[in-house]
Parts: C-alpha cells; sequence; structure tokens
C-alpha cells in the first residue's frame, strides 16, 4: 500500500497548476458534487496528468494535497453549441454537406470561450448549423486553456442532420418541403449507405412527421444510437420521446413561462435532457439557469444537474467529461456553493488539469 | 413556482439576493397595501414557507448531503 506523503497547503480556489506539473495533486474541497448531483463531504479528487487518477476519501495515491474551500463541480458541457465560431457554420451549394468540418470554423482565440469557462462551462459541442439535410460534422472544443485559448479535443464528433422544414423550404439549400427533405435523405442514404450518417448521427426535427419519418428510417437501417434534438415546439411532439435523451435548447431571458409545463410534461415521460446554446445568446450562463429552472419545475435536482453534465456527455458517446471520476478528463470548476443554488459563484475552472481562471476574490461574493 | 424559478434566475445572472428576496415579499405587499404581508416580523400574518436547503434561490434544495462512512 502506498503511503500519502501530503503537503497541505490551502486555497481559496485551485492553484495555478500547468500541464507541466508531473506529480499527483490531491484536491480536498468541502465536498464535491457527485455524477448523479449529490453533494459528497470528505472526498479527495487525485488528478496526474491531466486526468482524475482517484477520487476518494482516503486516497492511496501520494501528492501535493491542495484544500479547496468550496464544492468542486465536473465541468458543464453544452450539448450543441455555435458561439464562438465563424457565423457561418454551414455551406450553402448542397442540400446536403456531409463533409463540412465545423472544427474549420471555430474561432479559437474568440473571448466567447474564455467567457463560458469562467461560467463554468469547459467543454462545448459546436455544431454546423442545421440548414442542410446533412449538414457536417459537430466538434468537441475544451473552453479553454492555459494559453487562453480554446482547444479542438475532437474535430469530427457526429454528422449533424436535419428534417427543418423551415429551413429546407429555402429553395437555396434543400427541396421545398419535408417531403422533399426526406427524399434527400433516403437518396443520400441510398448513395452512400449508412456510412453518410455516421454510427451516432444527431437529427434537428421540429415537428412529428419529421420525427416519425426519421425513426423509420433509422430502423431500416439498424442505426439505434441516433439521437435528436428537439427544436420548433416540443410540446406538439415530444411524446414520441418517451424514455429517451434528447436535446434541447437552454432558454434565454423571457422565454421561461411558456416552456414550463413542456418540461414538466417531458420529466412525468421520463424523457432526459441535454441542454444546448446553439447561436440563442451570449447569456454565459443560460446552461446553468436552464438546469435551475429544470430543477425547479420537475422537482428533479438530479435530472437537472445531469442535464448539463452526464446527459451531454453520453449523447457524444464519451465517458471522459462531465463527471468526476476516476478516468475523467480533469475539468473541474470550483463553486462557492452547490451549482444549482443561484446565489453560488464560480471560484475557479481547471480544464485538463489545468488552471484556466481564478476569480478575484477579493470582489467575489 | 414560477416566481421562484424566475428569482433564481436573476441571481444567478448577477442580480443582488436581497433586492431580488425583496421583490418577492415586501414590495409586492407594499403595492398591494397588505403591510402585514411579506415578512417574518411581529404582528405580521402568520403566512409562511419552509425551504429546504441554503436558501430559497437554491435549486438542489432536495439533496442531502453524504458523508463517508
Amino acid at each position: 500500500m502506498l503511503t500519502t506523503l501530503s503537503l497541505i497547503a490551502s486555497f481559496a480556489s485551485f492553484p495555478l497548476l500547468s500541464s507541466a506539473q508531473q506529480s499527483a495533486t490531491i484536491l480536498a474541497p468541502d465536498a464535491i458534487v457527485a455524477a448523479d448531483g449529490q453533494l459528497l463531504e470528505g472526498y479527495k479528487v487525485v488528478i496526474a496528468d491531466g486526468k482524475i487518477i482517484e477520487v476518494s476519501a482516503d486516497p492511496r495515491t501520494a501528492g501535493i494535497e491542495v484544500r479547496l474551500h468550496g464544492v468542486l463541480s465536473p465541468g458543464f458541457v453544452d450539448t450543441f453549441a455555435q458561439l464562438g465560431a465563424d457565423i457561418f457554420l454551414t455551406e450553402q451549394s448542397d442540400k446536403v454537406t456531409p463533409n463540412v468540418l465545423v472544427a474549420d470554423g471555430a474561432r479559437l482565440g474568440s473571448d466567447v470561450w474564455q467567457e463560458l469557462a469562467k461560467h463554468g462551462v469547459t467543454s462545448a459541442h459546436l455544431v454546423p448549423d442545421p440548414t442542410n439535410v446533412l449538414s457536417g460534422s459537430g466538434a468537441l472544443i475544451a473552453t479553454a486553456s492555459e494559453a487562453s485559448v480554446a482547444k479542438v479535443t475532437d474535430g469530427q464528433t457526429v454528422q449533424i442532420a436535419s428534417l427543418l422544414s423551415s429551413s429546407v423550404s429555402d429553395g437555396r439549400v434543400g427541396p421545398s418541403s419535408l417531403a422533399g427533405a426526406l427524399e434527400v435523405l433516403h437518396e443520400s442514404v441510398a448513395t452512400h449507405g449508412a456510412r453518410a450518417l455516421g454510427s451516432l448521427p444527431w437529427f434537428f426535427v421540429e415537428d412529428a412527421a419529421g420525427t416519425r419519418s426519421v425513426k423509420n428510417l433509422m430502423s431500416d437501417l439498424n442505426i439505434n444510437s441516433a439521437k435528436f434534438i428537439l427544436l420548433g415546439d416540443p410540446g406538439e411532439y415530444a411524446g414520441l420521446f418517451t424514455n429517451e435523451l434528447v436535446g434541447l435548447p437552454a432558454f434565454g431571458m423571457g422565454e421561461l413561462a411558456r416552456r414550463a409545463e413542456l418540461w414538466r410534461r417531458m420529466s412525468e415521460a421520463n424523457i432526459s435532457v441535454a441542454f444546448g446554446t446553439r447561436m440563442s445568446n451570449t447569456e454565459y450562463n443560460s446552461l446553468r439557469s436552464s438546469a435551475m429552472a429544470w430543477s425547479r419545475i420537475t422537482r428533479d435536482p438530479q435530472a437537472a444537474f445531469e442535464s448539463i453534465t452526464v446527459n451531454p456527455a453520453t449523447m457524444l458517446g464519451r465517458d471522459d467529461i462531465g463527471r468526476i471520476a476516476k478516468g475523467a478528463r480533469a475539468d473541474l470548476v470550483l463553486w462557492s456553493a452547490h451549482p444549482l443554488d443561484a446565489q453560488a459563484r464560480v471560484l475557479a475552472t481547471m480544464i485538463a488539469g489545468e488552471t484556466v481562471y481564478r476569480a478575484d476574490i477579493s470582489t467575489n461574493n | 413556482m414560477m416566481l421562484l424559478t424566475r428569482a433564481g434566475d436573476l441571481i444567478s445572472r448577477g442580480a443582488d439576493p436581497a433586492t431580488v428576496w425583496e421583490s418577492l415579499t415586501t414590495v409586492p405587499a407594499e403595492i398591494l397595501g397588505m403591510s402585514d404581508y411579506g415578512s417574518l416580523s411581529s404582528g405580521s400574518s402568520a403566512t409562511m414557507l419552509l425551504f429546504e436547503g441554503n436558501s430559497p434561490f437554491d435549486a438542489s434544495a432536495t439533496f442531502k448531503v453524504h458523508k463517508p462512512k
């Protein structure tokens, strides 16, 4: 058994750790937020080489122990984002553009990414504009780094497809109706096979007809892993997703009242959600605000916390982000209280073991 | 529920918690001329709410704190 030789230091926020840090660091916060959103007191998180290597009350790994005054949470994951990229994440030259890689359009030096990191968002899944039936591949972005720029951590995540009549009705980019869009989709699959979609395609949908069509096609192709982002008015068709995990736009100011009943009914239908911001706003707090609202409306804080952590990761087929667990990337946020407490503030943010943000404690409440 | 959700949203975006709390309690009571509502004080109506968690704005309120055994 290894003996823990701890040099104990006390910090209000993360010490300035860098990627060059060689030895293990034992973070000892007041509490950690587990994957299910519950607070666990007395646990320590051991990190090394940018990853979490142990989570335990009594770590076996030797290292320098750092006492943290606050609650340690996994970084939030934005399921579908478009901020921080060139304005047009799409090619309008064809009705299917599956080879577009939005990673090429990411402006990694944009201040947007730093702001997101300051608000607890450590990963953002950048997606192409769902204007074409097949519109290209998403990219996973780590929102900050030691060098103050974002990083592409996966330049080709999933193929983004869409059956949006509001988009494909534009003659420049596709046929004139949902039926036409379906024809394009079938044609593409017939020509290229399921390869045109990839193994984990995401579909932006906005009505029951489009959803049923996609589900039937996926069933024909034996693709069981397709995921859906619900646009339009999901109140009209969310019932088709009972017991499933779906992407849902985070709300902006003024939009909450008309969503409350929908969210309540979705929760009752055991629909799990993963919130994304798309182009909606520059309210960097909208993921967290949406999770807090989900908790209040559904009385299910666990599902609320998962909607901005574990669920987005699950939609992406990843288990290394959105949770504090052995093997996960050390994307950690130190809060002054539980992150679903509206009064909580970010004290520090760490991505892949690097401290990328520390609040000015003297001005932080 | 909607009031509290909206209040939490405002606070998470930087609004002062005390001001927001007043906007839910004493301010509307004053506007409506119901001076015996909106605060816990001697002589006030015994109309009260019991919240779990650290504050009325804590949406994690139903969580329990676990300690390692």
